[in-house]
């Protein structure tokens, strides 16, 4: 893991994209797959943090919600991004309701299912961190802030747009995500929470 | 700073992050914009693991047959054209909408099926072929059941939403017997050669016979029952039981 991927790419933010998306928008087949596997695996990972595993099942039926709605869609990469995750997001909620389940719950700040306790003590060093456990680790955050994290940073959403995907003032939104940035932080090990002064 | 300083878990959300974890440091985290060169290492690595997690979710394996269905579904709305009515984003899902077409097909189809059927009885009781359409032995007969979609149809909750392919199960209503009346034919149309059947019944019984079991039994289903015989032949047979008169029935055969 090399320094060098410190910024993330953002696929569906060139112009390639934008003339896929303009594209698919009047049919185009091929131009439509581009903006699948571009799109796909980011609202797949936004999905993680709320329904887990069925991530995968979920964002299938969002992409069948969202070919019944991309003709009249109307706008550009950042607003179709939000657009899915608005669709996603409420196929997942749809999706935690069928299945009879809460929303996943808030373990970290109820304190009833705290996380193993190693990790808790010696905190996770991002040598050890594997790519197959950063996307959980943001995944086990209280909701609120996971999906606050992970609209901004699998769907490049800035805070306004993410706020409107989640129905909440952009002020909370911030704040939801900052917060989980300092757990984040806080897992990591090496940020001492005890500096707070 | 050691891990050996970690605080105790878990970390108030209501504290203040550590210092150099700011406002703007934490907005240029979640924006992507922080370069690992010129910032706090534990900042870095914050944007690392974001980096990681984001990396990681593009490196997941493709799902071929979730592809390939997501790609149908685009070309049927795409097919389905300006017809298909604006998903609105802050809208509930409107996933389901498009499920009901199938169902709403068939259950027209069963209606006109329905509707035949009632129209053809009238039309023939208009021309005088069949009086009593619908032997007055109490309620109306088909009407109502036709109406109501008794196919169940099985209302698929898989996402692969399904197009109207469905020749299976389809309400056919050929309700056999539904009322308790003497109900006149029940299929669509009476049966080809339930005249001749029925000359046959009323030969036989002039003669104190039976008919032979296959004919019996074909009668049996068409008048609804061996009990209902004899007034559903009365329709068509000319010489019906003292005290009725009935004109001759030609075209009771109404396709």
């Amino acid at each position: 893991m090399g320094r060098a991927e410190v910024r993330r790419r953002d696929t569906t933010d060139d112009a390639e994209f934008g003339a896929a998306l303009a594209k698919a928008r009047e049919g185009d087949e091929a131009a439509f797959g581009t903006v699948y596997r571009a799109l796909n695996p980011r609202l797949v990972g936004y999905l993680h943090g709320l329904v887990g595993h069925d991530a995968d099942d979920v964002a299938s039926e969002t992409w069948h919600d969202i070919v019944r709605g991309l003709g009249d869609f109307r706008g550009e990469g950042p607003a179709f991004r939000a657009w899915a995750a608005t669709i996603a997001r409420h196929r997942a909620l749809d999706h935690l309701r069928r299945l009879k389940v809460r929303p996943r719950t808030t373990e970290l700040e109820d304190g009833t299912a705290e996380p193993p306790a190693e990790r808790d003590s010696e905190g996770l060093a991002l040598e050890n961190l594997s790519t197959a456990h950063a996307l959980s680790l943001i995944a086990e955050l209280p909701r609120d802030q996971a999906e606050a994290v992970l609209l901004r940073v699998m769907l490049g959403l800035n805070a306004p747009m993410a706020a409107k995907v989640l129905g909440k003032q952009p002020g909370a939104v911030r704040t939801a995500a900052h917060r989980g940035l300092k757990r984040l932080a806080d897992r990591l090990g090496r940020t001492g929470g005890a500096e707070e002064e | 700073m050691t891990a050996s300083e970690h605080p105790e878990f878990p970390f108030p959300d209501d504290r203040p992050g550590p210092h150099w974890l700011d406002e703007e440091v934490a907005e240029r985290l979640l924006d992507g914009e922080l370069d690992a060169a010129g910032v706090d290492g534990r900042a870095a690595d914050l944007a690392r693991l974001l980096a990681l997690a984001a990396s990681e979710a593009d490196a997941r394996p493709v799902r071929p047959d979730a592809e390939r269905a997501v790609m149908a579904a685009f070309r049927e709305a795409h097919a389905a054209g300006h017809r298909a009515r604006p998903v609105r984003a802050a809208g509930a899902a409107p996933g389901r909408r498009r499920t009901r077409g199938p169902r709403s097909l068939k259950a027209l189809a069963g209606g006109v099926a329905a509707v035949f059927v009632l129209s053809g009885v009238a039309i023939a009781a208009e021309t005088g072929t069949l009086t009593h359409p619908f032997h007055s032995g109490g309620g109306t007969p088909a009407r109502t059941r036709s109406a109501s979609p008794s196919g169940t149809v099985t209302g698929s909750a898989s996402p692969s939403h399904d197009r109207p392919a469905g020749t299976t199960g389809a309400p056919t209503h050929t309700t056999p017997g539904s009322s308790p009346s003497a109900t006149p034919p029940s299929s669509p149309s009476p049966l080809p050669g339930v005249k001749g059947l029925c000359q046959s019944y009323a030969k036989a019984s002039q003669h104190g016979h039976n008919l032979d079991s296959t004919a019996q039994r074909r009668l049996a289903a068409a008048a609804g029952g061996p009990a209902k015989i004899p007034a559903f032949c009365a329709q068509f047979t000319p010489a019906p039981p003292p005290g009725h008169t009935k004109p001759t029935p030609t075209a009771s055969t109404h396709k």
